[in-house]
């Protein structure tokens, strides 16, 4: 009896014990200030580069320790989400873009006061812009992309034609290559896994916009209408996009034009370095995306932002001016295979084979709009364009009805 | 040992020493349920009734608008058939198959044991990471579910098994047989071995055949066991989240969502906690009622 007895108080004394961890975790801080960083997981070069850099970081800021937090892009905003409303989110998140709706909700400190001139001369203007919302800067531009038809040069050089640089030419192209049930000429993935991404393309192109300047969604004006029915048109009666459009999203979309059997599609300038590493046999040209009404194409910021509720803003500013010093932004920028946010990165990599072609493109890029209630909007976007070219509505409903209930109950518009 | 046999034999009036250790034994994992299971649980019931912000916080009594929002969504239907579905469709195919896997594995053969090793493998692996494979797998163009029916003669022109819900959601569903055979033939086959042998041996004596010593000793034994793993194989079905989550991710336009996907997307894409409340309620009350009922259906039966 007695063993047992001893059992039993030493089970309890360990579970007492767990539940003091649980509950009084994180409370031994010494005197150091602790800032938690959530990154964002790129590639498997993300991990180490971080690490080097908060090694390095600490060793000149000897008082500051960086937690580091790397999160894989499925969860980031699930998890901050949970965080915020614990109440317990990092002092500094990588997400990519400014997140409008946090600073909407008062949850973000304005950068503005930590910088001088001289800082914020070191960006390209528009990128630095980019994360300015209501007149104050509350991201900064940790790198960019922007995005490129892509072409299989092989296929257009056996087709004997020439990449498109108009939306007419884009569907010629498309009938000259195509070849189901073997190959087909575009992919075009439209899912929740960014399918804005490929409406953007078409709307802008088409001149349309997603809001105005009240900030309305206007997705179903005359223009919007003419960018579905193109897609619509394109799977429908030229018959020339891989079937998987609705379903298959765009990193495996890429995997099937990596591996020959579609001939185009639109992504981001990092597509060549994982198309290298898995085919190197494909020869892979680009062209900005073919212009219907109107040249434009889509440029995407990932950024840096501070938590208002952070006690160590200004560590958490110097960690971020680190980042920008010496050489670490081109490095990461360059492992990423991702696009400089500062002048001297940019004309550092002007020459680079992979990235220069792609940093001419970026000043013209356009953004997506800075819209807090974004992600929901694009949802429901993406759903009424899925349903209208899977011929269940008729596309002109499809985008009245959404961008009714959008701006009724998404924007309170 | 004699002190614990005690304790079960002896109709205890009053609470023995044995029952007091049992009980502090027991205080821990009552506390941590409590904390993790029935306090969230509670907390859904009444964020039900309110509305919320974006982050989840309470703002004020929304009485039952949360649920009028919900069934006013018109693919609200669609879903829920969906999930009806899904769960009958792969419950029913994933307890049969398991049945005569259980049966053929409590069989002694040569290789047995290897056969059961490979069996469990399968669940050692991550259903994240299963459903992954599976989604290449089922690529219309690199996938090698159509690579192996070509090489068999099978089909001419690629299948794009993910392109339409029609044929997405049916491959969804054999994934999931796959996943789920492991657990419910180890169940099964745990329950199998429980049955003692002097049964089998009194009724080879009285000359029974195969047959009818699997349905009048076998099968009427194993029910207990059956139900267990049938009320638990819905429960973990209904509930599936990342099969669907990984390979379509609802689409298109949530035509291929069960509720569990659904209610993801309306709590942590629309950050629209109110209604997502609203839907785990209802599936909480839905699966506690077929759990009820089917419990009952059973014990009728052995009356």
């Amino acid at each position: 009896m007695s063993k047992k007895r001893i059992l039993v108080l030493i089970l309890v004394v360990v579970f007492l014990f767990s539940l003091q961890l649980v509950f009084a975790g994180g409370g031994g801080k010494g005197k150091k200030a602790t800032i938690k960083f959530m990154a964002a997981l790129y590639s498997d070069a993300t991990t180490p580069f971080w690490n080097d850099l908060i090694a390095a970081f600490e060793k000149e800021y000897p008082n500051v320790h960086v937690d580091l937090d790397i999160v894989n892009w499925d969860n980031v905003y699930q998890k901050t989400t949970t965080l915020i409303s614990a109440k317990q989110e990092p002092d500094i998140l990588n997400t990519d873009t400014i997140m409008v709706q946090y600073a909407d909700q008062g949850l973000l400190e304005p950068l503005d006061g930590y910088m001088d001139e001289s800082f914020k001369n070191e960006f390209i203007p528009s990128l630095l812009k980019s994360g300015v919302y209501n007149g104050k800067t509350y991201g900064l531009p940790l790198l960019a992309s922007v995005r490129a038809l892509f072409y299989n040069e092989d296929v257009f050089e056996k087709a004997g034609i020439e990449p498109p640089e108009t939306a007419e030419d884009f569907v010629k192209a498309c009938l000259a290559i195509n070849n189901p049930p073997d190959f087909y000429a575009f992919g075009m993935p439209i899912t929740n896994f960014e399918g804005q991404a490929y409406i953007s393309y078409f709307l802008w192109s088409a001149g349309g916009r997603w809001e105005d300047e009240n900030g309305r969604c206007v997705v179903n004006s005359e223009a919007g209408l003419r960018a579905l029915n193109f897609a619509k048109d394109l799977v429908n009666k030229y018959k020339v996009v891989y079937p998987g459009w609705s379903t298959v999203n765009r990193d495996d979309t890429q995997k099937v034009m990596i591996s020959e059997k579609i001939g185009m599609m639109m992504t981001a300038n990092f597509f060549p370095t994982i198309a290298k590493s898995e085919n190197p046999d494909l020869r892979l040209g680009f062209v900005p995306i073919p212009k219907d009404r109107e040249q434009s194409n889509l440029g995407i910021v990932d950024s840096l932002m501070i938590f208002k509720r952070s006690e160590h803003k200004e560590d958490a500013f110097n960690f971020i001016k680190f980042y920008y010093s010496g050489k670490w932004h081109e490095r990461f920028v360059k492992a990423e295979g991702m696009l400089p946010a500062t002048k001297e990165a940019a004309s550092d990599l002007a020459s680079d084979p992979d990235l220069g072609p792609f940093i001419k493109l970026l000043p013209n890029a356009k953004f997506w709009p800075l819209e807090p209630r974004w992600e929901p909007m694009v949802l429901e976007v993406i759903k009424a364009w899925q349903i209208a070219i899977l011929g269940q509505k008729d596309p002109k409903e499809a985008l009245d009805d959404a961008a009714a209930k959008i701006n009724k109950e998404i924007l309170g518009k | 040992m004699n002190d614990m046999r005690n304790g079960y034999l002896v109709k205890a009036t009053k609470i023995t020493r044995t029952e007091k250790v049992a009980y502090v034994c027991l205080l821990p994992s009552l506390v941590l349920v409590t904390a993790v299971i029935f306090y969230p649980v509670i907390k859904t019931f009444i964020s039900s009734f309110f509305a919320m912000d974006l982050y989840g916080n309470i703002e004020h009594f929304a009485g039952l608008n949360n649920f009028k929002r919900l069934f006013k969504e018109d693919i609200f239907i669609r879903v829920f058939i969906n999930t009806l579905y899904w769960t009958l469709g792969m419950v029913v195919p994933t307890i049969i198959i398991s049945l005569i896997l259980s049966l053929a594995l409590n069989n002694r053969f040569f290789g047995r044991k290897f056969s059961r090793a490979i069996l469990i493998l399968p669940w050692a692996a991550s259903i994240m990471i299963s459903a992954l494979l599976w989604r290449w797998l089922f690529n219309g163009e690199y996938g090698m579910v159509n690579r192996l029916l070509h090489d068999l003669h099978i089909i001419k022109n690629n299948i794009h098994w993910l392109a339409s819900p029609k044929t997405s959601f049916p491959a969804m569903i054999f994934v999931g047989i796959i996943i789920s055979i492991p657990f419910t033939t180890v169940t099964l086959l745990a329950g199998l071995q429980s049955i003692p042998d002097e049964l089998y041996e009194a009724a080879r004596v009285d000359g029974a055949n195969k047959i009818k010593v699997l349905f009048k000793i076998t099968l009427p034994l194993l029910k207990t066991v059956f139900f267990i793993v049938t009320t638990l194989n819905f429960i973990y079905i209904f509930n599936s989240f990342p099969i669907i989550w990984v390979i379509t991710r609802g689409n298109p336009a949530n035509q291929t969502d069960i509720i569990i996907t659904y209610l993801y997307e309306k709590a942590f894409l629309y950050q629209d906690f109110g209604i997502a409340s609203a839907l785990s309620v209802i599936t909480f009350l839905l699966l506690l009622i077929f759990s009820v009922l089917y419990a009952w259906l059973l014990y009728r039966a052995e009356d």
